[in-house]
């Protein structure tokens, strides 16, 4: 036996259960996109997961074990628009379905979209697997007079209805209970059947499958009906179990196809549509007209025609405050300045040469390339306030549901380089961190928008902490310097965003996007996620800046440094017009823009307003960190980020120099 | 009539899908409730088609706004 470790694991837990008179199992939370499931997860096991109110942000299954029955596990899928799977994300919520021998489903839905769940309900039905509804949001049904009979719709799907709020926790309590009542029943009293035509196929299916198969992880049925419906998921499962007979089964599927006027897979789901409408119009109590709520207000004018650009604007202000003056100016003044420059650093100095009898360790420690006066003091006096008060800022839009809006109002713009508003989230999420954001280009919807996304993070998105150094170098010159820089950065966003839609094959895919309500931001939620990303970003920086500090410690020593710094001047001297000291810089920008922009900032002095200028468009545009391209690389392939890499260095320089020439005329 | 045809304000009903559109868009719209015989509220046109079905409120591009038929409710 091969799987000898696991049988026994599953053997022990299934005789721990038993002592204790439960069966174990896995239950899979599944469901539309942003209907609460992650926080009902939350809320079963005790373990965080990414909860964004933002469509489509869960990319993979998470897994936990359940609070309510020892032994138990659940899992937390990506939203489903619809099944059959269509999207990834639809894909890897089928995957768990076929493949995680479940013990029960819960369906979260959202309450006052009775009819959307429905029709997904009608699919899960199906499955043969004993399941529950949790109607999520029933808060914001209430607030908008929805009210549904519980009891009715129970009775007419066959299973549990329960009612919450997953983020107060209320109704939750009644999911044990309502999972009991699910195993006991065996499956509805009354099936929903599909008109003759399609059901008579779809029994047909049915039977078919299993006559051959004894055994399946979902009834025949469901398989059928997603079968029919060109799940391609279920395709393969069923091709991987029966071999060359599953060509019988698609016989049947391309016959009934023909007979039919429209595709299967549509049939299918309008006779879903119908019966959600029939149920809904049956089981939802009568809407009670309210008054427009606040959050529906806000909502809208943030995608006015003519106030969505004042409540942008009014946004980027508030986020500038923050980010921009209360943390990078007003926090790593406390940290920089008083904090480490003044009462860490000395004394870390003093300590070092004190009691460090080696010359070159002291140096090491706390020279001009120390690990702790350069490294440490990098990462954590100058970096950490400023991505601290982005991601905060970042996790409150998040929350509140205003990036949705964002997309809407982005949507022009990015329609110009090929993708759509949707891509807005990724973009900003860059501003805080390339890396991160790369990652979150997953939830773009084809291969063409991730390419071009990530290219353009890499290229022309500063991150939070550049962005902090430059900002800082060009306010102390003026606010036009501070101008020339930005627009430069536009235009070869724009710019390299047009060629690279032009250039990479594919259709631009047009917006359409859910608008989920604006939310007041969960105060505890904004924190987690906030605390996740930090500790992320801290693992990643400070070993990269401390190899990098240990890097350039090392070059100078060697005398490298000088013979990079000579190597380099034509470029740096000639080209773009900076000192030649600047070459060391760029040596840093390797690995990390951030810690390179920080190296420029350490001439600061030395360099004058056209020449920081210059320094930071190019610095900008230049490599992105070393994190970020393991990351593309993992993403997309060594042979994506090799060619993107090789676009951005000369990119860089030649934009930088080409600005050189132009500015060097009127300064 | 257009979907993207119809006044902001106004209630529509949804009569079908161009036969260019996008099969994938169309199955999309289906699942967020938009199906043949429903009612549609118009929110707004600019910068994007904003319609609101049950509760949900949709962000449509123009050009699907363009491909999809709706009648006076
Ligand atoms: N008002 C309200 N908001 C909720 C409720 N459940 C979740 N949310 C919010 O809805 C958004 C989506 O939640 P999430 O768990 O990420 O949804 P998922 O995509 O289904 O995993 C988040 O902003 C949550 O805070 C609820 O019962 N009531
Ligand atoms: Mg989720």
């Amino acid at each position: 036996m091969t799987h000898c470790t696991n049988d026994t694991a599953t053997l022990d837990r299934q005789a721990a259960a038993a002592a204790d008179g439960a069966t174990p199992g896995v239950f899979a939370l599944v469901g539309n996109p942003n209907v609460g499931k992650s926080v009902v997860f939350h809320r079963l096991t005790g373990t965080y997961v990414n909860v964004s109110n933002y469509p489509g942000t869960t990319v993979d299954v998470s897994r936990a074990s359940a609070r309510f029955e020892r032994g138990a596990e659940v899992l937390d899928t990506p939203g489903v628009l619809a099944l059959p799977a269509r999207s990834d994300d639809e894909h890897a919520t089928m995957r768990a379905l076929l493949h995680e021998n479940l013990r029960a489903l819960v369906q979260v839905g959202d309450a006052k979209n009775l009819r959307r769940t429905l029709a997904l309900s009608l699919v899960f039905a199906d499955l043969g697997l004993p399941w529950v509804l949790a109607l999520n949001m029933a808060d914001e049904a209430r607030a908008r007079g929805v009210g549904v009979d519980l009891q009715g719709l129970s009775k007419a799907i066959g299973a549990p209805v329960i009612e919450t709020v997953a983020t107060s926790g209320e109704g939750l309590q009644r999911l044990p209970e309502a999972l009991k009542h699910a195993y006991a029943s065996q499956g509805p009293a009354h099936r929903f059947r599909y008109p003759d035509a399609v059901e008579t196929v779809v029994i047909q299916a049915a039977d078919w499958i299993s006559a051959r198969l004894p055994k399946t992880p979902l009834a025949p049925r469901g398989l059928a009906v997603l079968f029919l419906g060109r799940d391609a998921e279920v395709e393969r499962w069923l091709a991987a179990h029966l071999g060359a007979e599953a060509q019988e089964l698609i016989a049947l599927r391309e016959a009934a196809e023909s007979a039919s006027p429209e595709p299967l897979s549509t049939a299918l789901a309008q006779a879903r549509a119908a019966e959600a409408d029939r149920l809904a119009g049956a089981y939802l109590r009568k809407e009670v007209p309210k008054a427009k709520l606040l959050s529906t207000r806000l909502g809208r004018l943030a995608v006015h025609r003519i106030w969505g650009l004042p409540i942008l604007l009014l946004v980027l202000f508030a986020v500038y405050e923050f980010v921009g003056v209360f943390g990078a100016s007003f926090l790593v003044g406390l940290t920089e300045k008083n904090l480490f420059g003044e009462i860490l650093n000395p004394a870390m100095e003093g300590f070092v040469r004190a009691h460090v009898p080696w010359q070159w360790v002291a140096d090491l420690m706390v020279g001009q390339y120390g690990l702790w006066t350069m490294g440490m003091t990098y990462a954590l006096a100058l970096i950490l306030p400023i991505v601290t008060t982005f991601f905060l800022a970042f996790g409150v839009l998040e929350d509140s549901g205003y990036f949705s809006r964002l997309s809407v109002l982005a949507n022009r713009a990015f329609s110009l380089i090929g993708l759509n508003g949707r891509a807005v989230l990724p973009m900003v999420l860059g501003l805080g961190c390339v890396t991160m954001a790369t990652l979150t280009t997953r939830i773009l919807h084809t291969k063409r928008e991730r390419v071009i996304s990530t290219f353009l993070l890499a290229l022309a998105i500063p991150c939070s902490a550049q962005l902090g150094v430059v900002m800082g170098m060009l306010s102390g010159i003026s606010f036009s310097a501070t101008l020339i820089w930005l627009s430069s950065v536009v235009l070869v966003l724009l710019t390299s965003g047009w060629l690279a839609a032009k250039l990479i094959p594919g259709r631009r895919i047009p917006l359409v996007t859910e608008m989920p309500p604006m939310r007041m931001p969960v105060i505890g939620n904004v924190m987690k996620k906030t605390a996740g990303r930090l500790k992320w970003y801290l693992v990643e920086v400070i070993p990269l800046f401390l190899f990098g500090t240990l890097l350039m410690f090392v070059l100078d020593r060697v005398g490298a440094l000088p013979w990079i710094i000579e190597k380099g001047e034509p470029l740096v001297t000639g080209w773009l017009g900076l000192p030649k000291e600047a070459s060391a810089a760029f040596v840093m920008g390797f690995l990390r823009r951030d810690f390179g922009a920080t190296g420029l900032f350490a001439l600061g002095h030395q360099l004058s307003p056209l020449q920081t200028v210059v320094g930071m468009i190019t610095i900008t545009l230049f490599v992105p960190c070393i994190a970020s391209v393991m990351i593309v690389i993992k993403e997309q392939g060594g042979k994506i980020a090799a060619a993107m890499l090789g676009l951005i260095m000369p990119t860089a320089f030649l934009v930088g120099g080409i600005f050189n020439m132009i500015l060097k005329h009127f300064w | 009539m257009r979907l993207a045809d119809a006044t902001p304000g106004a209630t529509v009903r949804f009569r079908g899908f161009d036969a260019t559109l996008d099969t994938l868009l169309q199955d999309q719209f289906l699942a967020y409730g938009i199906a043949v015989g429903q009612t549609l509220s118009v929110l707004q046109q600019r910068p994007l088609t904003i319609i609101q079905c049950d509760h949900t409120e949709l962000a449509v591009e123009s050009e699907v706004a363009r491909a999809m038929v709706v009648a006076p409710a």
